[in-house]
C-alpha cells in the first residue's frame, strides 16, 4: 500500500498541472508571435479559441472579425468570413451522370480555386479515375488510374468517375477523431474546424474514399487568384498540419448557389440539390434512373449517388 | 404533323427579329415559353419568299439539277455553309435521312430555286450562342427542343427535369439552363473532344517541394 502512494506521487509530480500547461502554453504563445514567421501559422488568440460548436456569439463574432482582418492583411484583399448556419429542411445530396462526364478535370480546378486548395504541395479535392471498359477487374479501383493524360477526352474504350467526399450519413472520419474537430452538419455537410484539428491523420486512414487531404507543408494560394468570400468551416485559408476536404461549396451552397465543380462541368454531368424537394434535379435522378453509392458494403451511406442517364455505344469498343 | 413543322420553321423566322425573354421561377417545365404566347407575340406580317432577278433564278435551277440532295450541291461550294453542310453529312443525321428539310424547311430533290428554299427560313449565326444572355428566346434554334424532342424522347424528358443538360445559378435561387443548340451545334450535335487539364503530381513531385520547403524553414 504504502508502495502504491510512493508511486503515485511520483507519477503525480512529473504530471503536468492545468496551471503550469498554461504558463508553458502562454510562453509558447508570446514566442511565436516574437517570430514572424510562425506567427502568420498561429498566435495566442488562435491557440486559446474555443472549439466551433461551444462559442458563443459573441466569440464567434470576434473570432470571424479576426480572421477577416488576418486574411485580408496577409492576401491583401478584403475577406469576408461568415459562419452561415444551415437553412432548415435541407438534406443536401449530390449527383453525378457517369455516362456523360469525359474526365476534362475542369471541375478539379474551379474546386481548386473556389476552395483556396494549396497550389504548392499540391492539394485536390476531387481525383477523376479512368477506368478500362470492359475490363476482367470490372470497376476496381485499384485498377483505374488517375494520372492519365490524353490529347482529347473522352477517350474511347475508357469511362471516367471523379471521386470527391461523399458526406457519408455514417461517415467513420467522425468516428476516429480524437478530438472532435470534424462533425456532421444537419444539412448533411460533413465539416471541420481547422483550429481544433491536430493534425493526426486518423481521419485520412478511416475514410474509404481517400476525400480527405493533408497540408503536409504551409498552402501557397497565389494572392491574385485567392477566393475572398469564406466560410469558417469551408474554404478560409488552411493551417501547416490540418486535414482538408470538401464540403460541397458550404459557403456557396448554404447561400443557394449551386457548387463551383457543378458549375464548371461543360458537359452538365454534375446534379445537386435538396433531398427533402422531391422537385429538385438530385431527386428526379434518384426517382427515374438506375443510382449506385460508392462502396456500399462500407455502410457510410453516402449521400453521393452515381448514375448512367444515357448509353453511347460509339465509346463502348 | 409536318405541317406544324412548317409552321414552326415560318414562326421562327419572324421570332428572329426580336427577343422574347424568359422568366425563371418555379420547376424547368413552367420556364418553357407557352406555345400561343410565343407566338401571340410575333408580328403578323409574313416573311414571303427570297427575292431575285428572274434570270439568277433560272441559272441556279440549272446548278441544282444534277444533285440528289440540291441543298448540298449548292452550298457546300459557298465558304460560309461549306463546313456546316460537310459536319452534318458525316453525322448520323446525314446518314440517315435527316436532311437540310427537316429542319430548313424547303424541298432538296426539287428541281426549282422557289420549292428548294421553301419560305427562305434564315438561321442565326451559332458562333454566338454562347456570348448571348442566359435563357434568351431569339430564333428558331432556341425552340429547338420541342422539335428535337421528336426523336430524342428520352433525352428531352430527362431535360425537362433537369437531368439533362448543365444548369447555372443556384439551386435555391434563379436557375440558369441552356437549350439545345447552346451546347450542340446543330450540324454536327455530338458534344466535341475536349483537352483534358493536367493531371495531379505524382507523390515523388510532391515530396521534392517538400524538401525545398522544409530546408528555407529550418
Amino acid at each position: 500500500m504504502e508502495k502504491d502512494n510512493k508511486d503515485e506521487k511520483k507519477i503525480s509530480s512529473k504530471r503536468v498541472d492545468r496551471r503550469s500547461f498554461l504558463k508553458v502554453t502562454a510562453g509558447c504563445g508570446a514566442a511565436a508571435m516574437a517570430s514572424p514567421k510562425a506567427a502568420e501559422a498561429f498566435s495566442f488568440k488562435e491557440l486559446m479559441q474555443s472549439h466551433f460548436k461551444e462559442m458563443d456569439k459573441d466569440e464567434l463574432k470576434d473570432t470571424l472579425k479576426y480572421y477577416e482582418d488576418k486574411y485580408s492583411k496577409k492576401y491583401g484583399k478584403q475577406f469576408t468570413v461568415k459562419a452561415t448556419e444551415p437553412m432548415e429542411g435541407t438534406l443536401f445530396g449530390y449527383g453525378l451522370d457517369l455516362s456523360r462526364c469525359i474526365g476534362c478535370r475542369r471541375c478539379v480546378y474551379a474546386c481548386v480555386r473556389e476552395n483556396n486548395q494549396s497550389r504548392d504541395p499540391q492539394i485536390h479535392f476531387i481525383t477523376v479515375m479512368q477506368f478500362e471498359k470492359g475490363a476482367a477487374t470490372g470497376m476496381n479501383l485499384e485498377h483505374a488510374t488517375k494520372y492519365y493524360d490524353p490529347e482529347k477526352v473522352p477517350e474511347k474504350g475508357h469511362f471516367t468517375m471523379p471521386i470527391q467526399c461523399q458526406q457519408c450519413k455514417h461517415p467513420p472520419c467522425c468516428k476516429v477523431c480524437p478530438v472532435q474537430a470534424t462533425w456532421k452538419e444537419p444539412d448533411n455537410i460533413v465539416v471541420i474546424d481547422y483550429n481544433w484539428c491536430i493534425g493526426c491523420r486518423y481521419c485520412m486512414a478511416a475514410c474509404p474514399y481517400g476525400a480527405r487531404k493533408f497540408n503536409l507543408a504551409d498552402p501557397e494560394i497565389p494572392k491574385e487568384e485567392v477566393n475572398p468570400e469564406t466560410h469558417y468551416l469551408g474554404n478560409r485559408p488552411r493551417y501547416r498540419g490540418v486535414v482538408e476536404k470538401c464540403t460541397f461549396c458550404i459557403q456557396r451552397t448554404r447561400e443557394g448557389k449551386y457548387p463551383a465543380c457543378l458549375e464548371i462541368c461543360p458537359v452538365g454531368s454534375r446534379k445537386f440539390g435538396n433531398l427533402l424537394d422531391p422537385e429538385s434535379e438530385i431527386r428526379k435522378c434518384i426517382d427515374q434512373k438506375r443510382v449506385f453509392r460508392l462502396k456500399e458494403d462500407m455502410n457510410t451511406v453516402p449521400q453521393f449517388f452515381y448514375f448512367f442517364a444515357t448509353h453511347f455505344p460509339e465509346y463502348d469498343e | 404533323m409536318r405541317n406544324k413543322i412548317t409552321l414552326a420553321v415560318f414562326v421562327t423566322f419572324l421570332a428572329a427579329s426580336i427577343g422574347l425573354p424568359l422568366s425563371f421561377a418555379g420547376s424547368l417545365l413552367d420556364l418553357l415559353p407557352k406555345e400561343e404566347e410565343v407566338y401571340a407575340k410575333l408580328p403578323k406580317n409574313p416573311a414571303g419568299d427570297p427575292e431575285l432577278p428572274e434570270d439568277e433564278w433560272d441559272a441556279l435551277d440549272e446548278k441544282l439539277a444534277e444533285h440528289p440532295n440540291n441543298c448540298v450541291k449548292c452550298h457546300y461550294e459557298e465558304e460560309k455553309y461549306s463546313q456546316m453542310t460537310m459536319d452534318w453529312s458525316m453525322t448520323k443525321h446525314g446518314q440517315n435521312k435527316v436532311d437540310c428539310s427537316k429542319c430548313h424547311g424547303g424541298n432538296p430533290i426539287s428541281k426549282t430555286l422557289k420549292q428548294a428554299k421553301g419560305d427562305g427560313t434564315k438561321f442565326r449565326k451559332l458562333d454566338d450562342r454562347f456570348k448571348k444572355p442566359k435563357g434568351a428566346l431569339e430564333s428558331f434554334n432556341d425552340l429547338a427542343f420541342d422539335y428535337c424532342g421528336q426523336c430524342h424522347g428520352t433525352i428531352y424528358r430527362d431535360w425537362k427535369t433537369g437531368i439533362h443538360g448543365k444548369m447555372t445559378g443556384g439551386w435555391n435561387t434563379e436557375k440558369e439552363y441552356r437549350l439545345c443548340t447552346y451546347c450542340h451545334n446543330p450540324h454536327n450535335p455530338k458534344f466535341p473532344q475536349l483537352k483534358p487539364m493536367p493531371p495531379p503530381w505524382k507523390p515523388t513531385a510532391i515530396s521534392t517541394k517538400l524538401k525545398q520547403t522544409t530546408k528555407t524553414h529550418h
